[in-house]
């Protein structure tokens, strides 16, 4: 049971003079629980691999499976939901309540209203506030998380979200932060974005893309010892690792990398100690 | 100068005003940092600065000129650029260059000038060679430095951005804050609206919003130098900080202005 990609590849305007390779041989398995990011500059072929994983782009080579079906067949049909980059463009209802609720109505979950007050809820939008507003008169900021609670309200079992932070105040990115976790207890994510710094902390995996192709896939903590494709992918270490690469550089002795902040300095302090 | 004094403003039909009690001002080659939680009031204030909003009560003036006065509405939008949150609200032109060139262009800047304008604002934020590229086909991130580079071309004396690296990777990004600094080193005075205080560490100052009001006025460093203040205003501290934070709780000596990662680790092991 995993949403799986084989050798995946996809060229824009195929066979035409003005074709565009977006990716070529991805391969990905993520299962329920999981966190995985993509990670890649803009153009790096990041939100084509979702698409193609949601079953909105036909693969140009390999194939993907959703529990061994077809992403576009009927019976896999609400095991995928997506949250596109610009999240205003997926709206169609006269009201947010209307709109979260269409998803989850539209697969036949019960109660469908309430499923989507609790995903407004889960993203820090008060239902009772927000829930009549039309989701045109949102804020940037409102709009991402109204989008997301759309998709969380679909309880699918693979969550794939494009930026879903970008354009959030620190408040607005912790509820949904908070509910990328909570919602790891039922379903798999996959997080794409181009400063993977915020989420790398929880990742189960991370995926670099550069032009299209792979240049990272593996533990987080192994990017420690081989990060030059994800450096020269213009992509950057989050400071807190990057503070512990260039103390080793600089004779320090660091086993395990850490992390989280507070982590990271008991190791710093710990070395700084040793040479004492 | 631009020059915001004991502004109030309340949209029409609203309980409370967006904007209340804000004086402050913005010099040309200075770069203010702005900051605040959604619907603190950033978006308001920036509105406020070229005319695109008038204040309900107190005055806004750019160099020396009321933003109420009908007649001198151009001269002040001409003077202050304004980048929007979202590029595609404000791309125009069917290819690059005639984007940028649309509004100099309106204001009948002649053609050879108006060349060198297209070049030098395409090259500020790193866009040259692809003057000829249709809008939507450049990526998120190229098209929020177009709508920035449409701004340069009418030569603002000052540029207010909101949220102008939203939506931009780490290289799009670290390109955008060079351009504004070599703005501000040119004497372009530049409000920066931003959810990161990252962003704006090389500020000159950094102003907090909260509904409506200025709830911190200061040096980013002071900022990140008092963890619990930031908290309270709302605002997470970059983990670096919180990581040299926690070293010097752990007896290590990390000075204050160490807010990246090369300057904690010379502190503790220097080059």
């Amino acid at each position: 049971m995993a949403l799986v990609a084989r050798d995946l590849g996809y060229t824009y305007s195929a066979g035409a003079e003005y074709r565009i390779e977006a990716l070529r041989g991805v391969r990905l398995t993520l299962e329920r629980g999981d966190l995985l990011v993509i990670a890649g500059v803009t153009g790096s072929g990041k939100s084509t691999l979702l698409r193609l994983l949601a079953g909105l782009l036909e693969p140009g080579t390999g194939d993907v499976e959703v529990d061994g079906d077809a992403p576009r067949s009927r019976v896999a049909r609400g095991r995928v939901a997506i949250v596109f980059q610009n999240p205003e463009s997926q709206f169609f209802a006269e009201t947010l309540m209307a709109d979260v609720a269409f998803g989850p109505r539209n697969l036949g979950i019960d109660a469908a209203e309430d499923v989507a007050a609790a995903a407004l809820a889960s993203v820090g939008l008060d239902p009772v506030a927000y829930g009549g507003r039309s989701p045109f008169t949102l804020s940037g900021g409102e709009a991402r998380r109204g989008a997301i609670a759309g998709a969380l309200a679909m309880r699918a079992p693979y969550l794939l979200l494009d930026e879903p932070t970008a354009g959030l105040d620190d408040s607005g990115r912790r509820d949904v932060l908070a509910a990328i976790g909570r919602e790891r207890a039922t379903s798999g994510v996959a997080v794409v974005t181009h400063d993977p710094d915020e989420f790398l902390g929880d990742a189960t995996g991370l995926l670099a893309l550069d032009a299209g192709g792979v240049v990272f896939e593996g533990d987080v903590r192994d990017l420690i010892d081989r990060p030059e494709g994800y450096l020269a992918a213009g992509l950057r270490l989050p400071d807190v690792v990057q503070a512990q690469v260039l103390a080793r550089e600089r004779g320090a002795v660091i086993d395990r990398v850490e992390l989280q902040p507070l982590a990271a300095a008991r190791v710093l302090a710990q070395a700084r100690r040793a040479e004492r | 100068m631009i020059e915001l004094r004991d502004v109030r403003f309340v949209y029409p039909g609203a309980r409370r005003p967006a904007l209340d009690g804000v004086s402050l001002r913005v010099e040309p080659g200075r770069t203010i940092g702005l900051l605040g939680p959604n619907g603190s009031g950033k978006s308001t204030l920036v509105r406020l600065m070229n005319a695109l909003l008038l204040p309900t009560d107190g005055t806004v003036s750019v160099d020396g000129i009321d933003t109420g006065d009908d007649a001198s509405v151009w001269t002040i939008r001409s003077r202050v650029g304004f980048v929007q949150q979202n590029p595609d609200n404000q791309i125009v032109g069917t290819v690059a260059e005639e984007d940028v060139a649309f509004g100099p262009e309106n204001l009948g800047v002649p053609p050879a000038e108006l060349r060198v304008r297209v070049d030098d604002a395409l090259a500020a934020v790193g866009l040259t060679g692809l003057e000829r590229r249709e809008p939507h086909l450049l990526s998120e991130g190229q098209k929020q430095r177009l709508a920035i580079a449409g701004a340069l071309a009418l030569k603002p004396s000052y540029l207010v951005l909101d949220e102008p690296t939203a939506m931009l990777d780490g290289a799009g990004r670290a390109d955008v804050l060079a351009a504004l600094a070599a703005l501000r080193a040119r004497g372009v005075g530049i409000v920066h609206i931003t959810h990161h205080l990252e962003d704006v560490l090389g500020a000159d100052r950094v102003i907090v919003l909260a509904d409506g009001r200025i709830a911190y006025d200061g040096t980013p460093v002071e900022l990140v130098g008092d963890p619990s203040r930031a908290g309270s205003l709302g605002i997470d501290v970059p983990p670096i900080v919180v990581l040299a934070d926690a070293l010097r709780r752990e007896g290590i000596a990390v000075p204050r202005d160490a807010v990246t990662a090369e300057g904690v680790v010379e502190s503790l092991w220097p080059s």
